[in-house]
């Protein structure tokens, strides 16, 4: 089955990336429907972290980074580029973090209560009005299927949750802030086999209302969840296979 | 042969090192603790005046160290009102907003401020009154707030540094999680650095305290006195705990006196104690909770 849409979400357009001189992404481009999982795969250094920190700018809080080229993303009104431009208007950095959700690759609680890693996003980047935080809390938590393991435990501290449910947690916080985009840095590679399966399952039921750009450590993973396959290789896109020609493909082939 | 020498003398004089840091203290400690005890008692603190219309200010303390406890409660609650914004603010700047050549200047003042003895501290103080009494304020005089600001130029690089420490020392994933999450640079300082940060900060705010409750050349020359009785403005000379020991051993006539200084040189070092385990506790506390997060 494939849920791929036909609307672009996000546009990389020969994008170029290099820190402390040494150049880590070459000449990328890449297009992702409005829904969908998109999952990036290739050994590590091939630039898979790079290229999904490229989209919200995050490379940009490391020392000494280069960025050249353009991403565009539809944060709700049509397709704006990321990056400062001659011609387009330039969106606010903090602005375009707060709508593309990233998930990394250990569990990245906030060091407060369960509550509060939804609800200080919430109220300060998301600006939302204090009478509707707990609610939106709530949503977040239900969406990931949380809600019912934490809802007694709300005021405890993030970091008592299991590894699993911290992920989740995080998913959830991501989810909040209402995103465009939702990018996921290797979500399941800390987690055992069976948190992972339920990570996946959620990844499938979310991929249905966003677009994902997922990167995997794991090729069975990716074949499992991805409508569409990147391979990448020393900064460059080697592969980009759709759901279709996945099983034709030799895929573990690609990765040697 | 020569090499099993070798290490039994080494072996040897590492615990000669060992006993002369446990000893020093254990000599130091015990002989305060055995020359005090005996003095302390309602009498070390009030003398011969009702206790409760001698917290209260309504009796008069003769012989008793409670006015020096109440001035070094003053002192150090002035100073630290003084010190705390500005130390924990700088801080936060030095940490987080400074550009490196800003932060390289900024360090370096704080390192003249940290290398700068007590008794010089109290000496500017002092000349600083002169000079106000010279020029626009005749009626200017050593007391409680000169003694304050001068104890909060000594701790303020105290909680500059540890303020300064404790927020560097926060997992760099934290940093960019909050700032995937859309924080702005100011917000991620406030919301999430500073509240993780809390615990440490504590730590050397206790520190500071400690400091300056237990700091003698600086007030001696900015306000303290032998005999002021329970602190009656910030702008009035005032009695504190160092001071009172001070004193008391270079001046005392009676066995009695002697013996509430060793009394009072008990309360400052049980003071000081206490406020070390209470840094102490919340160090370790600040550290176990990031072990507990689980971040790399």
């Amino acid at each position: 089955m494939s849920i791929r849409s036909s609307r672009v979400a996000v546009a990389v357009r020969q994008l170029s990336v290099a820190f402390d001189g040494r150049w880590v992404l070459h000449d990328v481009s890449l297009e992702c429907p409005a829904t969908g999982m998109t999952v990036l795969v290739g050994r590590s250094g091939s630039g898979k972290t790079t290229l999904l920190r490229a989209l919200n700018r995050l490379n940009e809080t490391f020392p000494r980074c280069l960025t050249t080229g353009q991403v565009e993303i539809d944060l709700g009104e049509g397709l704006v580029g990321v990056y400062p431009s001659a011609e387009g208007e330039k969106i606010p950095v903090w602005q375009l973090r707060r709508r593309v959700g990233m998930v990394f690759q250990t569990p990245n609680v906030l060091p407060v209560s369960v509550f509060d890693n939804i609800a200080v996003p919430l109220e300060v980047v998301g600006e939302c009005p204090r009478r509707e935080v707990a609610e939106r809390v709530r949503a977040a938590l239900v969406a990931v299927h949380l809600w019912e393991e934490v809802e007694h435990r709300l005021d405890a501290d993030a970091g008592s949750l299991s590894g699993g449910q911290q992920q989740r947690l995080c998913l959830a916080r991501a989810l909040a802030l209402q995103p465009a985009v939702l990018l996921l840095d290797e979500p399941t590679a800390s987690l055992d086999v069976r948190s992972s399966a339920y990570i996946e399952v959620l990844l499938l039921e979310l991929a249905v209302r966003y677009p994902l750009l997922v990167v995997s450590h794991n090729l069975k993973q990716a074949m499992r969840l991805a409508d569409r396959l990147i391979v990448m290789e020393e900064g460059r896109i080697r592969q980009d296979i759709s759901r279709e020609d996945m099983q034709k493909a030799d895929i573990a082939a690609l990765l040697q | 042969m020569n090499r099993v020498l070798r290490h039994a003398v080494l072996y040897g004089m590492m615990w000669a090192s060992v006993l002369v840091v446990l000893g020093g203290v254990g000599t130091l400690t015990g002989y305060v603790v055995l020359r005090g005890a005996p003095a302390l008692g309602g009498a070390l603190f009030f003398g011969d005046a009702p206790p409760l219309a001698a917290i209260l200010g309504e009796a008069p303390v003769w012989e008793g160290i409670w006015p020096a406890c109440a001035g070094t409660i003053c002192l150090v609650g002035l100073t630290m009102a003084l010190a705390l914004f500005p130390g924990i603010g700088c801080g936060i700047y030095l940490a987080e907003f400074a550009s490196g050549a800003a932060a390289r200047r900024i360090r370096t003042a704080l390192d003249i401020l940290a290398g700068t003895p007590s008794i010089v501290m109290g000496l500017s103080g002092f000349a600083l009154i002169l000079l106000l009494r010279r020029t626009i304020l005749p009626q200017a005089n050593t007391s409680l707030l000169l003694a304050a600001g001068c104890l909060a130029l000594l701790v303020l690089p105290v909680l500059v540094s540890v303020t300064c420490e404790a927020l560097e020392s926060l997992p760099q994933e934290l940093r960019l999680t909050a700032l995937a999450l859309g924080f702005t640079r100011r917000q991620m300082a406030w919301k999430v650095l500073l509240p993780a940060a809390g615990r440490g900060i504590m730590g050397g705010v206790v520190l500071a305290v400690g400091r300056a409750a237990e700091d003698t050349a600086v007030i001696m020359l900015t306000g303290v006195v032998a005999n002021a009785g329970l602190p009656a403005g910030i702008s009035e000379t005032f009695e504190a705990l160092p001071f009172t020991v001070f004193y008391t051993a270079a001046q005392y006539q009676t066995q009695d006196e002697l013996m509430r200084g060793f009394g009072a040189a008990l309360v400052l070092l049980a003071l000081a104690a206490l406020l070390l385990a209470l840094a102490r506790l919340l160090d370790a506390g600040a550290r176990h909770r990031w072990r507990r997060g689980g971040s790399v």
